[in-house]
């Protein structure tokens, strides 16, 4: 196993590093040390749900409900302006003989309009944020990764991490027992 | 705690004995300060009736629209404590397992308040609540626009059918709350399948009849408080308030039991979570079902419709009006929104005791406009009567903490419920 995988077309800076774990145990000690030892930016990636994973390496809120609730406060405010823009002064309209500004006949529009926008923001905001589309992943360079989804149990830190140094973030992730310990090219 | 507990609510099987070695944390309450608090509570409870039947004196008339208020108050949480019973026997709902018995011991409330319904009855039939009764007693009235809602509405009202239906509405609650605990005891005591399985054959029946009653009940004893009007969707506008005010009460019990030591480690959190997220969705519905309500009645601008609400306009209570949506959907709509606050005891107490204020305040608004047509007139019994009724809900739900362990301990789908985590695939 060499120790830089280079990634076709890659920038040349390190993604991060990646090795393999025998089994979910030893993924999970070898995760809690990795915390303990102050890095952040690690990930786990098994074939199936290991218990006590999330407690061990943490989990980070998605920013996707913001984005939501700023879809369905556009989509209200965008309702509400039009209704009472267009209803009751550029073009007045008396519907079943009831004012202009009837704000009771706009609610179902209010709603209508907050769901889209939510919905829509939500979609988009999730296909930005993953990076989508995306053809390619630098951790699949990883000769072994493959593995994962069948019996392979992997750990990687990126380069992202403040105290992330490819050759000692490497060597410790071996010394914890880490099989293929590799930096993969970004 | 004990090797063994008898209780009452055997229905003349053998007393029930419960497994020795409970943990102290969902064992059945002992003589620590939960019970003192109990007994503290009946004492006050007295001490509130006291004041009710003083009022009943004094205020004759308003005595008996301030104690419907209230009562309608209770029954409306003791009710959607049943519904939430059988509908998570319908769902066969592992997570909720642990929640059961607090929701069992809330429906406990369905039978004092059935006894105190007489109060309700006597206001009826002595003329002082519903002005239906002087009108379908009254001979046939001449005048031809009358006639015809005399016809209609004293077949409906007339004493045997009404209190017929009074007796089948009691009869479904109180049955089903009843055998529904009572089962639930008894597989504590015996273990087993067979009664869960028991428990999920005969809840659906359940949930259907109560669906009816309820309505119904909101139809003859709310609705009919104007007896002109009408509304289809009164009964659903019923039920959610007590589905809220149940899920509210539910949590807030809960919540005392966890901070005097109880089901620390049974309810977490992450029970809690869940809980508030049904809040959030009933919030939702009920804005949906009072706006469905408001919307279909003033785009119709019928006289026979639109008087409910004109009648809300007047004075005092056309402030009251505006508010109710924003303070009984929008305030808890955006406290119940962030994670974080579903997931904060804190928090939680504040929106659930918020909720059960108002579901007074929107109970108060349906019910007090019928007497002070023109403005709002406190009285001190609209504050005693709610007080007294869900003091008495809260004292039945005790005495059960009393009597039985706090969850249903020998219940299959308990490893579900226990150490439940919502990210957990």
């Amino acid at each position: 196993m060499p120790p830089f995988v280079p990634t076709p077309g890659g920038t040349g800076k390190p993604w991060g590093v990646v090795t393999e774990f025998a089994n979910g145990s030893d993924l999970l000690a070898a995760a809690k040390k990795v915390v303990a030892v102050g890095y952040t930016h690690v990930d786990a990636w098994t074939p199936f749900y290991v218990h006590g994973m999330k407690e061990a390496i943490g989990r980070t809120r998605s920013r996707l409900p913001l984005f939501t609730l700023a879809g369905a406060l556009t989509g209200l405010t965008a309702a509400a302006t039009m209704q009472f823009y267009f209803m009751a002064y550029y073009y007045p309209t008396i519907v079943g003989g009831k004012e202009y500004r009837s704000w009771e006949g706009f609610v179902p529009i209010f709603f209508e309009m907050t769901v889209l926008f939510a919905g829509f923001f939500t979609l988009f905001a999730l296909v930005g944020l993953c990076g989508l589309p995306k053809f390619f992943h630098p951790i699949d360079s990883h000769p072994t990764f493959n593995r994962s989804t069948q019996g392979g149990f992997f750990l990687s830190i990126e380069a992202t991490d403040p105290s992330f140094h490819p050759d000692t973030t490497r060597a410790y992730l071996e010394s914890l027992g880490g099989k293929h310990a590799a930096v993969v090219e970004a | 705690m004990s090797t063994a507990s008898a209780i009452d609510d055997t229905g003349g099987h053998p007393p029930l004995t419960y497994p020795a070695g409970l943990p102290e944390s969902v064992a059945p309450l002992g003589a620590d300060a939960v019970a003192g608090g109990t007994r503290m509570l009946v004492g006050a409870l007295l001490a509130t009736g006291a004041l009710l039947v003083v009022g009943a004196f004094v205020a004759p008339k308003q005595f008996y629209y301030s104690y419907l208020f209230g009562y309608v108050f209770a029954l409306d949480i003791a009710l959607g404590a049943l519904f939430w019973t059988l509908i998570h026997h319908v769902a066969d709902a592992g997570w909720s397992v642990g929640l059961r018995r607090v929701f069992e011991n809330m429906s406990r409330a369905i039978l004092p308040l059935a006894v105190l319904f007489v109060p309700v009855l006597l206001g009826t039939f002595g003329g002082h609540l519903y002005a239906w009764y002087d009108f379908v007693h009254a001979p046939e009235p001449t005048e031809e626009h009358v006639k015809h809602l005399w016809h209609v509405k004293h077949l409906y009202f007339a004493t045997p059918f009404f209190l017929a239906r009074l007796v089948c509405y009691f009869a479904v609650w109180i049955g089903y709350s009843v055998v529904m605990r009572r089962w639930s005891l008894r597989q504590d005591a015996e273990g087993g399948r067979a009664l869960t399985q028991k428990m999920q054959w005969w809840a659906p029946s359940g949930v259907a009849l109560l669906g009816l009653t309820a309505t119904f009940f909101a139809f003859d004893m709310l609705m009919s408080l104007q007896y002109t009007w009408f509304s289809t969707i009164y009964g659903v506008y019923f039920w959610v308030g007590g589905i809220r005010g149940s899920l509210a009460t539910c949590v807030l019990i809960i919540l005392a039991l966890r901070s005097a030591g109880h089901l620390r480690r049974t309810i977490t959190v992450e029970h809690l979570h869940d809980v508030a997220k049904i809040m959030f969705g009933f919030t939702v519905f009920w804005a949906y079902i009072a706006f469905a309500q408001y919307f279909l009645i003033w785009y119709g601008n019928m006289p026979e419709e639109t008087q409910f609400y004109l009648l809300r306009r007047n004075g005092g209570w056309y402030p009251m009006s505006i508010l109710l949506p924003v303070l009984y959907f929008v305030v808890p709509f955006f406290m119940l929104l962030p994670r974080a606050h579903k997931r904060s005891p804190k928090w939680l107490a504040v929106i659930c005791t918020w909720v059960l204020v108002m579901h007074a305040y929107d109970l108060y608004w349906q019910i007090m406009p019928v007497l002070h047509p023109d403005t709002i007139h406190p009285h001190w019994l609209d504050i005693a009567a709610p007080v007294f009724m869900f003091g008495v809900l809260i004292a039945s739900a005790g005495w059960g903490f009393l009597r039985a362990p706090l969850i249903p301990i020998r219940d299959a789908r308990l490893n579900e419920t226990i150490g439940y985590d919502n990210e957990t695939p």
